[in-house]
Formats: C-alpha cells, sequence, structure tokens
C-alpha cells in the first residue's frame, strides 16, 4: 500500500488495511515516494491527502490511544499526566517524523501489534517490531535535539530573525514551540528547504503557524540576504568567541578520535555560523564600539 | 577598545573554566521576557577539542589582583587584559541568544581589586540582563571566594547555578599554590549556598501542602524513549522542584584542578564524595592541568596534559552519583590510582570477577547497574522487558546492552553467550587486551608514556 510518508499517510493506511481484515503479516505500507513492489506484490495507492483521509487518520489514532493506554498506571483518573515522557503518541509523532523508507512499515507494524496486544505493547521493548519503531523514534529524537541545537538565526532588516535549517528528518513540527518559547518576544521566520515547512512566529504569541510551502518559495525563503546592519559584527564575535574557546592538547590527534563529529555531524557544518568563512570588514554597531569603556586594570 | 577586541581576549581567558552546563533550572516562558531555561539544557555548538559550548563563558575582566601560580590571568603574567562593562556583556547576551548560539550566560572574572568590588560589577551585568533587558534565560555565575554573604546572596537571586571553584584537592596545595586564597574562603561561600538553599527549601515545604511525591519505579523508566539523567541518579532527591526556588535554582558546583598537584585519585575521589553529601553539590568537575605557566612549584611546561587521568575521574565519579559506587571501592587506599587503560567500573568487575555472570533474568536493579556495559537506562530497560518474558543476548542487543563488554558478565536464562568463557583469566585478558588496542588508550599511552596497574 503506497501511503503519504507522514503521521496522517500512515494511520490513514493502518486503518483501511484493519477495515479490510488484512492481517498485518500479508500487507506492507510503503512510501508513496519511494515505492519499488517486489516480485508478487500488488500496489493499492491511498487517495491524497484531503479532509477525510486527516478526519479518518484521527480516529485509528484515537483508537490506537484507548487501546495501548488502557490500565495505563500513569494515568489517573482517566488522564494522562501532562509531563508524561513514556506518552505513546509523542513516540508515535517522532517516529512518523522520520525520512527512513522503512518508516511506514515499521509504524505500520508497530500500530497493529498495539491493537492486538493493548497496553502490553510498553512492556515488549525488546520485540523486533517495538525495536525497530522506537529506533525510528529515538533517531528523530536526535535530530530535533540537533535542530534546536544548530539552528542559527540572523538578524534582518526589517527587525525579525530568519534561519534556514535542513534537518534529517520532519523535524520543525516538533521542534518549532521550543523556538517559539525560547524567541517569546521576538518576531522570526524557521525554514526547511527539505521537507519544504517553515514556522512563523509573531512576537508574544507561545505557538508558531506551521506552513507548508512550495519549492520556490521554500528556497526564497532560505536564501534571504536582507540582514541587519548588526548582523556581521556579531557573526564575527561569534566566531571569535568560538576560537577562543578551545583548549591545547585536547583535540583529535591527542585523543585518537574525533569528539567533535560526533557530537556535531559535518553535514550540519555548512549551516553554522561559526565554522563560516570570516569577514574582512564590517560596521561596529555603537553598543559594541567601545562607548562603556572601564580601566582595564582595577 | 571594541567588543570583539575584548571577547578575544576575555572568552580565551576564561575557557580553563570546565564548567559549560545549562541544565538542571526550570524557567517557563514569561509574557516579555527573553528565553526559557530547560532541566537538561542544550549544546549549541562543540569546540575543536570536544567541548560543549552552551553557555558565553567570558570572565568580566582578567585584569587580576591574584596571583595564583597555574593561571594564565596571574597578576605577573604578561598578558592583554581587558574589562567588559556590565552592559556590553549584558547586551553581548541577548544578542547571541536571540541566534541560539548560547542557552545563556557563564559569568566568570579575575579579581578586579577585591572580591567584593568584583562580584558587585558581576550583579550590575546581572541586574541589567534581568531586569533592563528581561532575560529569562540561564545564567551560572562564579562566585570569588572572600566574597562578603550579602553579595554571594544577591549573586544567587539572579543566577540560576553558583559555583565556587575549591581549584586544588588540599588545603596545603591551595596554600602553596593560590598565596590569596585560604580554605575557609573558599568553604565559607560553598557553606552559605548549601545553607540557602536547604532553608528556601524548608520554607517552601512548610508554605504548600505536602503532596507525596511519587517516582515511577524503575520498571515503568525502562519504557521512556531516552532516559532522564537527573531522575537515574541514586542520590536522593530535593523535595522541591527547582521551578519554585529562587536563589540558585540549579544548585551549586566546582571545580578542581588534577594533575598540577600530588594528591592521588582516591583522595581526589574521597573529597568529591564528602562535597556532594556536605554541600548537596550538583557536579563536582575536574580539570586536567594545562602546563602554561612556567613557575617552580608546578610541573614542567613539557609534561603532558593528564587527559585520561581526567577522564577516567569523570566516569568514577559518574559511578558514584549514578550507580551508587563508593570512593573506596574505585580507588583503594591501598591502590589510590584509577587504571589508566580500563574504565573503572570495569577494572572493579575484574577485580570482583567472583560475583559474575549476573542472571540477567532475576539481577536487582543494582546487580545489574554493576555489569560493565549496562547503564542506568540499559538495566531499567532489562527490568522492563523481563516483565513480558525471558530475555537472551539477541533481545540485550535490541535494548542497546552494550554487549561487547557486558557479554562476559552476564547469563540470560541460566546460559552464558556462546563462545564467551567462564574461565576468570580468560575474561580478564580479552577484556584488558581489548581495552588497550581503542584508538583513545594508544594514542594516549603515546602521549603520557604511562604505565598501566594490571
Amino acid at each position: 500500500m503506497a501511503c503519504e510518508p507522514s503521521l496522517e499517510g500512515v494511520l490513514a493506511g493502518v486503518g483501511i488495511t484493519y477495515l479490510a481484515h488484512a492481517r498485518a503479516g500479508q500487507i506492507r505500507l510503503a512510501s508513496s515516494r519511494d515505492l519499488q513492489p517486489a516480485l508478487g506484490e500488488g500496489v493499492v495507492s491511498l487517495p491524497a491527502p484531503s479532509e477525510e483521509v486527516v478526519a479518518f487518520a484521527r480516529r485509528v489514532l484515537l483508537g490506537f490511544a484507548r487501546h495501548v493506554r488502557r490500565d495505563c498506571r500513569r494515568r489517573r483518573k482517566g488522564v494522562c499526566p501532562p509531563t508524561c515522557t513514556v506518552s505513546c503518541l509523542q513516540r508515535l509523532m517522532l517516529a512518523s517524523a522520520s525520512d527512513d523508507p522503512t518508516m511506514p512499515e515499521t509504524v505500520h507494524q508497530y500500530l497493529r501489534l498495539g491493537f492486538a496486544v493493548g497496553p502490553r505493547v510498553h512492556d515488549m521493548i525488546a520485540d523486533p517490531r517495538v525495536a525497530a519503531y522506537d529506533s525510528l523514534a529515538r533517531h528523530v529524537s536526535g535530530e530535533c535535539e540537533h535542530t534546536r541545537q544548530f539552528v542559527r538565526f540572523s538578524h534582518m532588516a526589517d527587525g525579525s530573525f530568519a534561519a534556514s535549517y535542513t534537518p534529517g528528518a520532519n523535524t520543525i513540527p516538533l521542534t518549532a514551540d521550543h523556538f517559539a518559547q525560547r524567541m517569546l518576544t521576538e518576531r522570526f521566520v524557521l525554514v526547511d528547504p527539505r521537507h519544504r515547512v517553515a514556522a512563523f512566529h509573531e512576537a508574544g504569541e507561545r505557538a508558531c503557524q506551521l506552513v507548508t510551502l512550495d519549492a520556490p518559495l521554500a528556497r526564497n525563503l532560505a536564501e534571504r540576504h536582507d540582514l541587519a546592519d548588526d548582523e556581521h559584527y556579531v557573526r564575527a564575535m561569534w566566531q571569535r568567541f568560538y576560537q577562543g574557546t578551545s583548549l591545547p592538547g585536547r583535540d583529535r590527534a591527542q585523543r585518537g578520535y574525533d569528539l567533535r563529529t560526533k557530537w556535531m555531524p559535518q553535514r550540519l557544518w555548512a549551516g553554522l555560523t561559526e565554522l563560516g568563512p570570516e569577514r574582512a570588514s564590517m560596521t561596529t554597531p555603537a553598543r559594541y564600539a567601545g562607548e562603556h569603556d572601564l580601566p582595564a586594570t582595577p | 577598545m571594541d567588543t570583539l577586541a575584548k571577547l578575544d581576549i576575555l572568552a580565551e581567558a576564561a575557557r580553563y573554566d570546565v564548567a559549560c552546563t545549562s541544565s538542571g533550572a526550570t524557567r517557563a516562558p514569561k509574557a516579555g521576557k527573553l528565553g526559557v531555561a530547560s532541566p537538561a539544557g542544550c549544546c549549541h555548538s562543540f569546540t575543536p577539542d570536544g567541548r560543549c559550548v552552551t553557555l558565553l563563558k567570558v570572565l568580566m575582566s582578567n585584569a587580576c589582583t591574584y596571583d595564583c601560580a597555574y593561571c594564565v590571568n596571574r597578576r605577573q603574567a604578561s598578558c592583554a587584559r581587558a574589562t567588559f562593562a556590565p552592559r556590553e556583556l549584558a547586551e553581548l547576551t541577548v544578542d547571541f541568544y536571540k541566534r541560539n548560539y548560547i542557552e545563556g550566560l557563564f559569568l566568570s572574572s579575575g579579581v578586579l581589586g577585591t572580591p567584593d568590588a568584583t562580584i558587585e560589577r558581576m550583579v550590575e551585568c546581572l541586574r541589567i540582563l534581568r531586569d533592563e533587558l528581561r532575560f529569562n534565560g540561564y545564567v551560572h555565575a562564579k562566585v570569588i571566594p572572600g566574597t562578603s554573604p550579602e553579595l554571594v546572596d544577591a549573586l544567587g537571586r539572579q543566577a540560576d547555578r553558583l559555583s565556587v571553584n575549591l581549584e586544588l584537592p588540599s588545603a596545603t596545595s591551595l596554600a602553596r599554590l593560590c598565596p590569596e586564597k585560604s580554605k575557609p574562603q573558599v568553604i565559607a561561600p560553598m557553606q552559605q549556598i548549601a545553607r540557602l538553599r536547604t532553608e528556601e527549601e524548608r520554607t517552601l515545604l512548610e508554605s504548600t501542602r505536602p503532596r507525596r511525591r511519587q517516582l515511577p519505579s524503575p520498571e515503568l523508566e525502562g519504557r521512556q524513549l531516552l532516559g532522564n539523567a537527573s531522575r537515574l541518579t541514586l542520590r536522593p532527591h530535593s523535595r522541591v522542584s527547582a521551578r519554585r526556588r529562587t536563589f540558585a535554582p540549579a544548585g551549586q558546583s566546582t571545580q578542581l584542578i588534577v594533575g598540577a598537584t600530588p594528591e592521588d585519585d582516591n583522595h581526589i575521589l574521597q573529597l568529591s564524595q564528602a562535597l556532594y553529601q556536605r554541600f548537596d553539590l550538583k557536579r563536582v568537575f575536574f580539570s586536567a592541568y594545562m602546563p602554561m605557566v612556567e613557575d617552580a612549584a608546578l610541573p614542567s611546561r613539557e609534561t603532558p596534559v593528564p587527559l585520561r587521568r581526567e577522564h577516567r575521574l569523570y566516569q568514577a565519579d559518574w559511578l558514584m552519583r549514578y550507580y551508587a559506587f563508593s570512593p573506596d571501592e574505585l580507588a583503594t587506599p591501598s591502590e589510590p590510582w584509577l587504571d589508566l587503560d580500563v574504565d573503572p567500573k570495569l577494572a572493579w568487575a575484574l577485580r570482583h570477577i567472583d560475583r559474575f555472570p549476573v542472571e540477567v533474568m532475576d539481577a536487582s536493579l543494582e546487580e545489574l547497574l554493576r555489569v560493565p556495559g549496562v547503564g542506568p537506562v540499559g538495566a531499567r530497560r532489562i527490568l522492563t522487558a523481563r516483565r513480558h518474558g525471558p530475555i537472551g543476548f539477541d533481545d540485550l542487543a535490541r535494548l542497546k546492552v552494550t554487549l561487547k563488554r557486558a557479554r562476559h558478565f552476564l547469563s540470560c536464562n541460566g546460559r552464558r553467550a556462546d563462545g564467551y568463557p567462564l574461565d576468570a583469566e580468560l575474561i580478564r585478558e580479552k577484556v584488558i587486551s581489548d581495552a588497550r588496542q581503542s584508538a583513545y588508550n594508544r594514542t594516549r599511552r603515546m602521549a603520557e608514556g604511562q604505565l598501566t596497574l594490571f
């Protein structure tokens, strides 16, 4: 079954296979973007996402939640605690944001297992189907953390902030509210040109507006050059700070392995201000021109 | 001097402070304010040597009146000097924060005249940051030994975490290398911070109806996708959340230089344990001594940086906090140095090989935590998974247990892993040879030229 590689697409696919009384082993969910049928397989395509598909996906999601939350010891009076870190639905959202081509089938197998065994699925963490699903969710969770770490905003001429970031999974919808809370007083846009998603934030709002973009608009937003006057100077200060913090005698040659690359994947380096080229000339903003200078010695 | 030039001097001057965490504080977004603080913190970059950059770590000034022998900013050092104005540094912090470069500010300073004069300037910087620029993010501030209690209190009301650097592991070494500092001067602010935090906790507990705080069982913790580091420590947890505190909500930490003075690892671990217990420290940081300064009281400038020793001390510290090891189990008074080739947990297991193999299906959390290759998260996952049914070595691999080490020390349903002998001496030989062949150990052996204990 070819479906859209998104939470809604996979949930709708699982719902249809369930209603068709097809056993989990009889059907394989695959992304409609890179479907390659094996010998002997027939292909059924789900309709493109529409209001009906989303409504149907929501029904499947609520049904799944009902099944796996039954008797959950974390629930109080039938309600899940807001800080539940085991959160079955949060894990589902993470796994479905993966770019891995096996995502639809992995999520499909897990959901079917959850429908079959109910809350026991939480304890089956060594089961290959659960382990594969957790592995996807863990990978996306790591990508979300990279997004929170390595997005770099620029101050634009209109006073707002803008950033372009290309994650290894569709993480912008999952992390946009983190940036909204962090930058509550600022107006900003965060663009992911690969997944063609942008998060727009207005000053004072607690959440972002998520927008799906077409290719030209995603490109335009990602390649804005109308920077504010102080931007180059602040970038230069950050570069200088970064260069000054490293200690001698502890680098790769001294360790036998590259610790920096382990924590900061090289695919992301191109977007990092601290590793970008240094600018020869720039204007010094008045607030950094040494007006507040005090004697250097006591 | 413009800020760029000052930053050049003052970032480099601050890099010897190893603490750079933004964790432990919880602050929700507030209307009209910029920033939040999250319990796990966030690392925004990594230096070429692999250290995390999470805070703008700078000195307020490197014009220091003290003359500590090991310090590059000592009074007698002939280096460029600079001093940030309070507003300048506050604005820099906000500019970096808005670009997602940092989580907040790590503010330290050389001693500008007196400790009180220096801390006053730091408090002013934080006042501008918090009150005028409405910054709601994370701040770590360094207290200078000898600061008056009123200023320590004022600093703790603005900062999330305070730290007082112990610097050297004994009073004798401190007196020899830091003539202007003394043990009572260092201990006094640590005591004050611990006391104020305890008093605030008591007041908060008295003012609100006590709530039964139910920690989830280890079996439920094992269901989690990722481990929550602070919850996994085996030390007692505070009954008041950081969110409700107003004084140093993220607690206090300290830093010790290792390798500059003759104290052994057992001494350092005993000291760390005492600090955790006496002052409720969140972390003790170890900084391998970097011979940057020529001084008769210090190792020569050609001495290699004791990187592996620092690494093993961190591992041992982790074992004390997360695995309930005691200092004497890791480095005994008779063998007071940690083995450099083998990590401390593996070294302990090899010394107590008679306690293994541990049976996965009925071992307690404490027993599982003592198995090399099984961490706090892995141990809890095992407890969760075995509720569903028997688990084997393939299942352990799926639970992300490091089987390369663990399979020597575990049995699953009474069976050991195929091809792995029960003979203690063979295990010992294989494990030590594997550890010695690692790229890290080979590189450091060449740099340090040290012998191992095994």
